[in-house]
This record gives structure tokens, sequence and C-alpha cells, in this order.
């Protein structure tokens, strides 16, 4: 809703109150969700440009160039209260909206992620959201024909009453086809098409931009329902279309439907726009101007198409029998007019419309300092007991049951499924290019700087431990409630934490969103999120580079763990898991020692003497070996439990959560050129683990079950859900 | 403007079809093969010139009613059982199959998978012993290729059973690696781990895994390439 | 040509030209309070045969089924040979007659909706009024028949109150009779004229039986007056009405149906741990622009068996929709 100060600010600008549709209007525009009006004022913290950089953040989708002509698109989004109120529909139209935001760019969709965040599966609220956010990703994405490559899951009981649901869209284009959102010349027509306007998710992104009450089942209104058939005619016909040249401009209809799409495509055309709600297709009756103008129906686009290429392009629209209207024009008055057959009933320029908001003041309070301190830390009775608790905890255990709903294949480009550190989608030419997602909530919780540019470094660490360059970055930042100094400080901290990583490691950020109040008041108690800045990233491999994968792949090689080990067991699974919460200062981000880690394995890869390689994450090392062993035909035995470093004990070396650290699997033959670079880039190293004929994970002290440990990995998340 | 009088292969695509570019890339690197792109609502005229029709996988129509129940009542299935019955190899892959079954070409139904989820993964299949048009040189084999559906759950009436086990009307059957169609590797709860039927004729053939996505090794697996170059083949006969 | 059958006002003969037919005369018979009071008026009988085949070629023109035929004479129409359900159905739209009496209400208090009820046809128990259950019960129609009668009334109460109401008449209830072709198709029989309906003209005067029933004035100068109104009427301004139909698609016995013991097992799980079986089907609900009538039925069992399910796995179920109205949606072509 509009602040007094808002509606004081739009009538001393426009000299006269605004009217009911108008308010509408700039309620939509001047929501949290469409303004970024409490984050934005960070983003300059933020690596955006570089080399590569064909398109930064601002439209649809970020463009990076990956040589030969041919250039990467992404778009993150959030779909987190939508996907609360209605899981199915809310996820599914998250889908929805992403994929919106790539094609509109002129790309072909090719991949999709989705990283998610519920309270524990064991209660059945969760499980059950789960369940139907799962479904309706699947039911959608599926059907509109993009594989699934990746993403995250994270279950904390901050999320209950808000779950996250995150998405990811990938496209690629040629330079010549990219489509700008821009309606850049006075006279061209603007043309609606994809599907009708009704009155569902009518002021959505207000709807967003709110903590939820109790009574959650009210908000129904604002939900969307998404219909993949009809987004699948927009992706072909919009295919066609841009084949052929046909649109100056291109904008979907998403969050604050018309007002939003086309106040953008005028604001960066700097031009003005005329709409006549009168011509839009409906699917109800009686819908009023301001209903028209604000509906955030799903699967609709607004095209510019220039006088002399409009008959082409309506030939288009019919033969492919999807809802269709040329609804207005392009102007040079820079006002935003909205009328109804012919009579004015809204005017307001485009300059107080997009970004005309009096800037809200912020107070960024103060986060408590965590202390270092592991006094609550217990040598662990039984190792073994420990390892099968991590591999079984939700948090780490396989995903299997949620990924083998998602259609991984279609398009046939898919080079490695997910379950891996990284899924991998083959581009034209036979670019490779990895993509993951990652954010450890529970260090950012404890620290969001630190903990937010350490999950960056994770994210990282699972594309180059297949050998993959990062190329971008992506982010959805999912925060609380911004008008609270201490969810304002998680959030400003996060940001610079991001902003740090991007100019630590060069790689730009080219894409994203901002989703603040993710509050639920669960009986008068305010109930925040955990600092969630999720963070994809993908990365390139060189030409002809066979991704590296986890599992063991050769008998009698030896493992090597890269990068030091320390006392780093705050915020660790180990010490959620024992404590039931997380304190302390979490695993610090080690720029340096990452950066170097990142060269010397990236080395190694380049000259093909790693068999396999996995990146040291959750659960530390111990899980890290698990993985390794679970789906290989071979073991380990561990050769050393002295790893370099300065983990005291052997519990503290194998749950550490340290950054910087990878496993890797060299043969015999390559040690000497392996060991060489690792000491070129000043990377601790030591030979690990030997592997072994038989499926057997020998820790030395004792032997973890191979077979339980597959059980506890390979069940603990579906036996809630089965 | 369809260039129909060169067209060998026609590759149907219904509002939702979302293989077709697959399976026209996999084709693509047949050598001989020459394929075409049919919109549906061309209709059943634009397969006049057809020596064979695919049917790719997708969500024809959104599945909306059942999945493949509308395009199967769509005007160019009847173009397609004229192919048919003039003996032209006709296949169905995975919505293709659901089709087929639903149009009537090949008997049973595809009906919700046991999970009632969508299941995507990679399967072995044991190829039967009993040389098909489309299976040929494959005999006893087992092939790896990915699954993706929802309802890929194959039913039919006992009678209907035992004339596809009497005249072996079952190309293909989920397997474990070594060719043994146990239950526990069956993704769908199939009859009798059923994955692939054929019709008496020999010239209709349906498939829940998709072979176009098994047409790279860098995918995974080549395997599904060789019932893709039989397919082809069986169309210059 | 035989007689086959004598009622009170109409007397029924075989059709010598075919066993598939009846020729049914309209006497000039007048009876009321179950054939307590009988007269004789000459004329009656043409103007009922009149109004009759008037209404029923009517409602044929609409789409709905009737047995008539055509008119062979003044006093006779040729029907088709049907086996008459012993039930009458009466539909309401104003309180009057019996249902005001049984009920203590004022003649013409307006009902919210028409009302449908079924009265046995027994003239030693003064043909009392029935329950569906009971009908079903006795066997003397199934379920799915009496949903069609029932749905069959409400649709002549619209077509036949929309036509008076063209010419300022209001139609306060009436009564229909039912019959079976060997075929299984329900055919509406009997007759429709002043006899077995109450109308209305704008000062609340009666154009029908109550003249006689009540000795307000000549029976059969309302009568012709009530058949020189429908003469005026433009029934082709009367539009169809839509009819909302649900289809309900089940996997049929025997047939596993995961979706169904997926939400068991999760109904299970969440602690209602009564819930033995699950079944998950569909439900369709179609607004037809047509008449009911037996050939609808038909034309949706083949929607059914042509798209709408799978003959192999599913079984269907077709109800119809009191509440529903095909205008509730927006289709755009209203």
């Amino acid at each position: 809703m509009l602040t007094h100060e808002e509606i004081e600010h739009a009538t001393k600008v426009l000299g006269r109150r605004p009217n009911d549709t108008e308010l509408a209007m700039l309620d939509v525009l001047w929501s949290e969700h469409c303004s970024y009006k409490s984050s934005k004022r960070w983003f300059h913290l933020f690596k955006t440009d570089g080399e590569n950089v064909y398109l930064g953040i601002g439209e649809g989708a970020g463009l990076v160039d990956i040589g030969d002509g041919i250039l990467v698109g992404v778009a993150m989004e959030s779909h987190n209260h939508p996907s609360q109120v209605d899981p199915y529909n809310g996820a599914a139209t998250g889908v929805g909206g992403i994929i919106r935001d790539v094609i509109s760019q002129g790309c072909r969709a090719v991949g999709l992620m989705n990283c998610l965040r519920f309270g524990h599966p064991s209660k059945p609220k969760n499980a059950y959201l789960l369940e139907r956010v799962v479904r309706g990703i699947s039911d959608y994405g599926n059907s509109v024909g993009i594989p699934m490559v990746g993403g995250e899951i994270e279950f904390d009981d901050s999320y209950e009453g808000n779950c996250l649901v995150n998405v990811v869209c990938i496209g690629v284009v040629r330079p010549d086809k990219v489509v700008r959102s821009s309606a850049r010349t006075p006279g061209h027509h603007l043309v609606i098409f994809g599907s009708t306007t009704g009155r569902d998710g009518i002021a959505g992104v207000s709807f967003a931009s709110e903590t939820f009450s109790d009574d959650e089942e009210e908000d129904r209104s604002a939900i969307q329902i998404g219909d993949p058939l009809a987004k699948k005619v927009v992706v072909d016909t919009l295919a066609q279309l841009v084949e052929e040249d046909l649109v100056d401009g291109l904008q979907d209809l998403g969050g604050g439907g018309l007002t939003s799409c086309a106040g953008e495509l005028a604001a960066s055309g700097g031009t003005g726009v005329e709409i006549d709600v009168a011509k839009v297709p409906l699917r109800e009756r009686d819908m009023t101007p301001r209903e028209i103008i604000v509906s955030e129906s799903q699967e609709r686009m607004l095209a510019v198409v220039a006088p002399e290429k409009l008959e082409r392009v309506l030939e288009i629209l019919i033969e492919n029998d999807t809802p269709h209207a040329v609804i207005g024009s392009v102007t040079d008055d820079g006002y935003f007019t909205v009328k109804e057959n012919g009579d004015i009933e809204a005017r307001l320029p485009i300059s107080l419309l997009v970004g005309g908001f009096p800037v809200p003041e912020r107070t960024e309070g103060s986060l408590p300092v965590q202390p270092h301190t592991m006094d609550w830390y217990e040598e662990p009775d039984d190792y073994v007991e420990e390892i099968l608790r991590l591999l079984g905890s939700v948090n780490i255990a396989s995903r299997e049951w949620v990924y083998s709903q998602y259609d991984q294949h279609v398009q046939s480009n898919t080079i490695v499924d997910i379950g891996e550190n990284a899924g991998v989608l083959e581009f034209p030419l036979n670019k490779r290019l990895a993509f993951a997602s990652h954010c450890n909530s529970f260090w950012t919780l404890l620290d969001p700087q630190q903990g937010t540019a350490n999950s960056a470094a994770e994210t990282l660490r699972n594309l180059v431990a297949m050998g993959a360059r990062p190329i971008l970055i992506a982010d959805c930042l999912n925060f609380g409630n911004p008008e609270r100094p201490d969810s304002y400080a998680q959030f400003v901290e996060a940001v610079r934490g991001l902003g740090r990583f991007s100019h630590d490691f060069d790689i730009p950020i080219v894409g994203g969103n901002v989703s603040l109040y993710n509050e639920s008041e669960v009986e008068g108690k305010v109930r925040r999120i955990n600092p969630t800045p999720q963070v994809m990233m993908a990365g390139i491999f060189e030409a002809g580079f066979a991704p590296v994968r986890r599992t063991l792949c050769t008998p009698w090689a030896n493992v090597f763990l890269i990068g030091e080990t320390l006392d780093e067991l705050n915020g660790s699974e180990y010490q959620r898991l024992k404590l039931g919460r997380v304190q302390g200062f979490p695993p610090a981000y080690r720029p340096v020692a990452e950066k170097n880690a990142m060269e010397a394995v990236l080395n190694a890869h380049r000259a093909r003497l790693i068999r396999s390689c996995n990146n040291v994450g959750r659960g530390g090392l111990a899980v890290a070996l698990m993985k390794m062993v679970i789906g290989s035909d071979y073991g380990f035995r561990l050769n050393t439990t002295t790893v370099p470093g300065k983990a005291g004990t052997l519990g503290r070396a194998l749950f550490s959560e340290t950054s910087a650290r990878y496993l890797a699997e060299v043969s015999e033959s390559n040690q000497k050129q392996f060991l060489e670079i690792m000491a070129r880039h000043n990377v601790p190293v030591c030979e690990l683990a030997l592997t072994v004929a038989d499926h057997i994970a020998d820790f030395g002290e004792f032997r973890v079950p191979v077979d339980r440990a597959e059980e506890e990995f390979r069940t603990s998340l579906s036996r809630y859900l089965e | 403007m369809w260039g129909l009088m060169i067209m060998a292969i026609a590759v149907i695509r219904f509002p939702g079809t979302n293989n077709e570019n697959d399976v026209m890339r996999a084709l693509g690197t047949i050598p001989g093969a020459e394929a075409q792109l049919v919109p549906s609502r061309l209709g059943s005229a634009a397969l006049k010139e057809a020596d064979g029709v695919i049917i790719p996988g997708g969500f024809s129509y959104g599945d909306y009613i059942r999945a493949g129940a509308v395009a199967a009542a769509g005007e160019i299935m009847e173009g397609v059982k004229e192919l048919a019955n003039d003996g032209r190899p006709v296949l169905g892959i995975c919505n293709g199959f659901q089709i087929l079954t639903e149009c009537g070409l090949l008997p049973g139904a595809l009906l919700p998978n046991t999970s009632a989820r969508f299941v995507c993964r990679w399967v072995y299949l044991r190829v039967s012993e009993q040389t098909t048009a489309f299976t040929e040189g494959l005999e006893d084999a087992v092939l790896k290729m990915p699954v993706a559906h929802a309802d890929g759950n194959y039913y039919c009436t006992e009678n209907d059973l035992t004339v596809l086990n009497l005249h072996g009307l079952v190309p293909l059957r989920y397997s474990d690696e070594n060719g043994e169609t146990v239950p526990a590797v069956n993704p769908n709860g199939s009859i009798d781990n059923i994955a692939a039927v054929i019709n008496e004729a020999g010239n209709v053939m349906g498939m829940m895994p998709h072979p176009e996505r098994a047409s790279r090794p860098s995918l995974g697996s080549a395997d599904g390439l060789a019932i893709l170059e039989n397919f082809v083949r069986s169309t210059k006969c | 040509m035989r007689l086959i059958h004598e009622g009170k006002v109409k007397r029924v003969f075989s059709d010598p030209e075919s066993d598939d037919r009846l020729i049914v005369e309209f006497t000039d018979a007048i009876t009321a309070g179950d054939g307590e009071r009988r007269e004789i008026i000459e004329g009656k009988g043409a103007v009922a045969c009149e109004t009759t085949a008037l209404l029923f070629g009517y409602l044929e023109d609409k789409g709905l089924a009737t047995h008539f035929i055509r008119q062979l004479d003044e006093t006779r129409l040729v029907c088709r040979k049907v086996s008459i359900f012993p039930i009458e159905a009466v539909c309401r739209n104003l309180a009057a007659g019996s249902f005001a009496r049984r009920y203590g209400l004022e003649d013409g208090r307006p009902l919210s909706r028409p009302l449908v009820e079924f009265f046995l046809k027994s003239d030693e128990l003064h043909d009392p009024l029935i329950t569906a259950d009971a009908i079903i019960r006795l066997g003397l129609a199934t379920r799915e028949e009496l949903d069609f009668i029932r749905r069959v009334t409400l649709a002549v109460n619209y077509y036949l109150g929309t036509l008076l109401s063209q010419v300022g008449l209001r139609l306060v209830d009436f009564k229909l009779e039912f019959g079976r072709t060997d075929d299984g198709d329900i055919l509406i029989a009997d007759e429709i004229s002043g006899d077995t309906m109450r109308v209305w003209d704008e000062s609340g005067g009666s154009l029908d039986k109550d003249v006689f029933r009540k000795d307000k004035g000549n029976v059969l100068e309302v009568y012709n007056l009530l058949l020189e109104k429908l003469k005026e009427t433009r029934p082709k301004e009367v539009p169809v009405r839509g009819e909302v139909v649900r289809v309900l698609v089940m996997p049929k016995e025997g047939i596993k149906n995961p979706p169904g013991e997926v939400a068991r097992k999760a109904l299970l799980r969440l602690g209602f741990e009564e819930v033995e079986e699950v079944r998950a089907g569909k439900v369709f609900r179609l607004c037809l622009r047509r008449a009911v009538s037996p050939e609808m039925l038909g034309r949706i069992e083949e929607m059914n068996t042509r798209l709408l399910a799978n003959p192999i796995a599913e079984a269907t179920y077709v109800g119809f929709d009191d509440n529903g109205n095909c205008g509730d949606s927006f289709s755009g072509d209203e």
C-alpha cells in the first residue's frame, strides 16, 4: 500500500490528487517488489560490468558473451509469497515468470534451476509445501520443455510460514537477435499476446511486499494460475517473431502487469505510452480499467512493433492461435496514458511512475558480533554414527526424490544431470557451461557479510570442481522487513559480502532480484527467515573438456585434500545437529586461499590430471569423502588424519566447514605434475586417502558401512515425502 | 510453402509438443534421413507425401484432458492412420506413444505412473529377441536411454496382453543393466515392464523412453540412435 | 383402429399403419377432484388437442423430445408408442393449488427457484406425492431416468415460461408425463394444455382449469383465449437455453489408480487413519447450448468415448447441475 508520504509526493508532482486508477498504478510500481526502493541504493557495491557483459542488470535477463557470437542469458527471481499461499500455482507461475524474462530478451530458454527453502519436512505442512512446490515446478517446467539443470534445497525452522522459491532461467541468443526491453520509437504499436487478462493476481506485487499474518489463507485472490500450454505457444510464437526480426522491443507482463511492463518500456526508451484498456482481450466480464492495467494474469507479453511489420506480426499470432490485440502505441510525450474507448482514465508522467518515488529512509541497525570460541565442542565418541547422522541430515541427504520429477533431458543438451556438483549443458558450437547455486543460510544468519561471500565461494567451488571457470553471477536476495533496522542491516551486510566477492573474483553480477518482507507473524510473534542471499553462478569449460564428476573412478589412485582445514565448526551442519541451532563466527571467507585453490584446481583440470573431484562443503571433509564413494564402484582407505591447517582433533578435521578446499582423485602417474601445480599456486595439499577396488569407506580408526551410508543418504529426505 | 513434395519423414508438432527439435536434430545425424517438421494444424493433407511419421514427446495440448487425448482426436491423425494402414512406419515417442494408444493405432492405455509423480531418469531396456523393423540388429541387446513422463504406466486387458506376448509385439522392456526385466527397475508400474509396443503389422511402434535423448555419447548414451536409424531405413523400403 | 386405453379425458387407439405409433383422441370431458366432478363441454377436446399439438411442436423445435408426431384431425394426435412411467412430474414457479394448501401458503407466493415434485399416478390413492427415493426403490424409474425427467421438466418450464411471458402470461405450474420407447429413450408424453398447467394473466386471472375447478366462468372461453395468446407468441425468439452437465470420469473398478493411492497414503500420514480407499477421477463441467433430450445424452456419450474418457480404463457418469448456469462463466458469445 502507498504510504501517506508517497501519495503526498505524487499529488505535489501532478499538481492534483491521483485518481483511483493512478493510485493503483503507483501502488504496484512503487511497491518494494517493482521499485527496489529499499535496496537499489546499495547495488553500486556489486561488480556489474566486465568485458564479456553484453547486457547487464536492468532488463529481463543479463547477457554474457561466451565467444564466437554466442550470448548466454540468465535471469533469477523469487516467487516466495505466492508459493507460501498456493504452493502449486505459486511455484509454477514463478517458473513461468522467469522463462518470460529470458525469452523477452530474444533468448531461447535452455535451462531452469530452482532453489527452495522450507521448514523441516518432518512437519506435514512443510512436507506438503515441498511436495506441492516441486509438483508445480515439475508440471510447468516439464510441459514447457526446458530442462532442469540444478538448484538447492535447505530446511530450517525460520522458513516455516514463509517458504522460499527462487527460480533461474538460462537462455541463449545471438547478438543480432537480442531484443531490448525498450520502446524507443513514437508511433510504434503496442501488441499484447499470449493469454487473456483476468482478475487473477491483481496487485500481487503489493502482496509480495508485505509480511504474512496468521490468516494467510485470505490472501488467495493475489494468486495467479499458470498455463504451461499457453506458455509453450508463447515460446514458439516468440521464437518465430524474433527469427524474422519483427519486434523492436519486448517486455513480459509479470509483477505489476501492464503498468510495470509498458511503464518500463517507455522509461528505458525515453518515450511515453498510450494504452486503451478496452482493446485488451479479457477473460472476465466487467473489468474496470484499474483492474486491467494492474492485473498479473500469466503468459502475456507486450511487443513494440513498427507499423510496417504489424501485418506480419498479426499473421503469425493468428497462425499460432494465441490471444492478441494491438492495445496502443508509443508516444513522444513522456506520459503513461490509459484510455478506455478513447476516454482518458489515467495519465501519469513516466518519470513519476517509474522510479519517481520518494526514497524512503531506512535504518541499518547493528548486528551482534559473533564469538570465535568453540567451547561447545566435544570430540565425538562414535565417528561412524556422526557421519551417518550428517549424511542423513535433510540438508545433506540426496534430493533425488525431488529432481527425478524434473525433466532434465529435454532439448538433448544435458551433459551432466542434477546430483553432481553442478549441472552441465551443451550450448551451440559445443560450448559447455556448468551451473550451480548455493546459499548456506546458517552462515549468513551468523554473519551476513562473511556468510554471503562464503556461500558465493562455495558455489564457485562447485563449478571449479567440475573444471569450469566461473563467468557470471545472478542472485536472489531474500530477507525480512527492511523497515526493521536489524533486518535491514542483514540485507546491507549481505550485499557488501556479495559485492566483495564479485570484485575479489572479478565475476560480474548480471541478474537477480530482491525479495524483502519475508516474515510471518505467528501468534503475535514475528518469525523472520534466515538471511538468504541465493547465489547462482555459471562457469565455462575449455573446448573439448569433459566435466569431471565426484564419484571415485579408479582403484589405486590417491585422493588429495587441497587447502587448509581450520577449527571452523561454528555454523556447521555438525554444530546444528549437535546443538539444534548454530552459533559463533561462521567459517571465514578467505579470498586469497580461495583464489589460489581455484587456479590450482583449474590448472590441474586443464592438464587432465584429476579423475574425480569434489568440493568440501556442508558437513565437511567426512561428508565430501562419503559422497565420492556413494554411487561409485570403488572405495577409499585413509592414509593420514594429519591434514594441513589447524584442526585440533580428528573430529574437527572431519567436520570443519573451512572454505577453499577440494578433494581430488589423481592417478599415480599424474601425481608429480599435480603436486607441482599445487605448489606453484601456493596451495597446501595432502595425500589424504588411497582409492581401493572395494566399495568401502575406511577412515583408518573406523569404517563407515557404505550400504548404511547410502541408505541414509538416499532415503532421509524421501522418507518424509513418500 | 512447406515443400511437401520432397518430404520423407514427417515429424508432427502439436501445440505443446516439445521434443520435435530433439528428434529433428537426431535424425539430422543419420545419413540419408530427410525429415520435415509438420505443424498439426496443416492437417492430414500435409502427410500425403510422407514415407513415415514420428510423433515426438512433449505435452500435446498441455495433456489437459489425458495425456495425448486431444492430439489423438486431431484431424492430422486421420492422415497418420492412412499411412499406417498403408504399411508406412509410424513411431510414437513418449507423448507420441500415448497419442497412438489414444487413437487406437496401438492397443492398451498409458496410465499415471505408480508413484503418481513425473519420473525422469536413465533406464536400461531389454530388446526382444524377435526382430522388428525398429529393433533390427538389436535383438536381445540391452540399451540405455532416459525416460521422462508422468503417464507411462502401460496397461492393457488380459486378452491384449496375451496377444502382445504371443505375437512378440513387445520390442522393449525395462530391465537392469544385465537385461533382467525385474520389477525393481520398472520406473512407472507398466504391466510386465513393457516400455514399447508394436502393432501386428509391425509398422507402428510406441515407446516411452526417448531414443533422441540418447543420440550422442556426450549425452550419456547413443543407444537410441540405432532405433532411429532403423526407422529411417524402414521408410525407404 | 383398436381402443387400447380409455382415460378420464382421452382415448388411446392403436395406429393401423404402425405398431410403433398410437392415436390419441381428446374427448370433450373435463374433470376435477380426481374425477369426482365430470362435465362434457363441446369443443374442449379440440382446443386441448390443438394447444397440445402447438406446444409439443414448439418444444420439439427447441430440441426437446416428445411423443408427438403430427395432428391427425381436430381432436386426434399421432404419437410415438411409449410405456408411460406411473408418475407425474409437476413443476412450480409460484405456490398454488395442492402445494399451497399442503404448506398453508397463499396462492401466488413466488418460490426462489422452480421446484419439481413427483406424484404417483393412482386414482384410488388420489395421486399422492412421492419422493425420488420411493420412486427408485419401488422400481418405477431408475435414478438416472428420474434425473433426466427432472431436468427435462425444468427445461420445459423455461421454454414454456419464456414463451408465455411474451404475451404477458405467467406460468404458475404444470404437469408432465413421460414415457419410455423400446430403445430406452425417454419422451415427454400425454398433453400440455389448460388441463395440465396453471397460467395467469397480468391481473392474476386464470387461463386454465382453475376456472372450471373454482367455477369462475366459461372454461372453454379461457382455453380458447390461451390458445389465441399462444398463437400470438414468437417462438423463434426464445433462445435455446444452455444446460450444465457434469461428466464424472473415474478409473474403472479394478484398474489401479496411483493418484488415489498416493492421496490415501498422504491422508494416513496426516492422521486420517480411517481412510481405507481413495479413487481419484476427474470432473468436467460442460455448458451445452442444446435442449436436454435423449439425443443430447447420446452426444455426451460420444464425447466421453471420443475424448473425455479412455474407455479402456475409465468409466463415466453424467449428471445435471441444477445450480449451474451457463451464463456464470464468461464465454463471450452471450
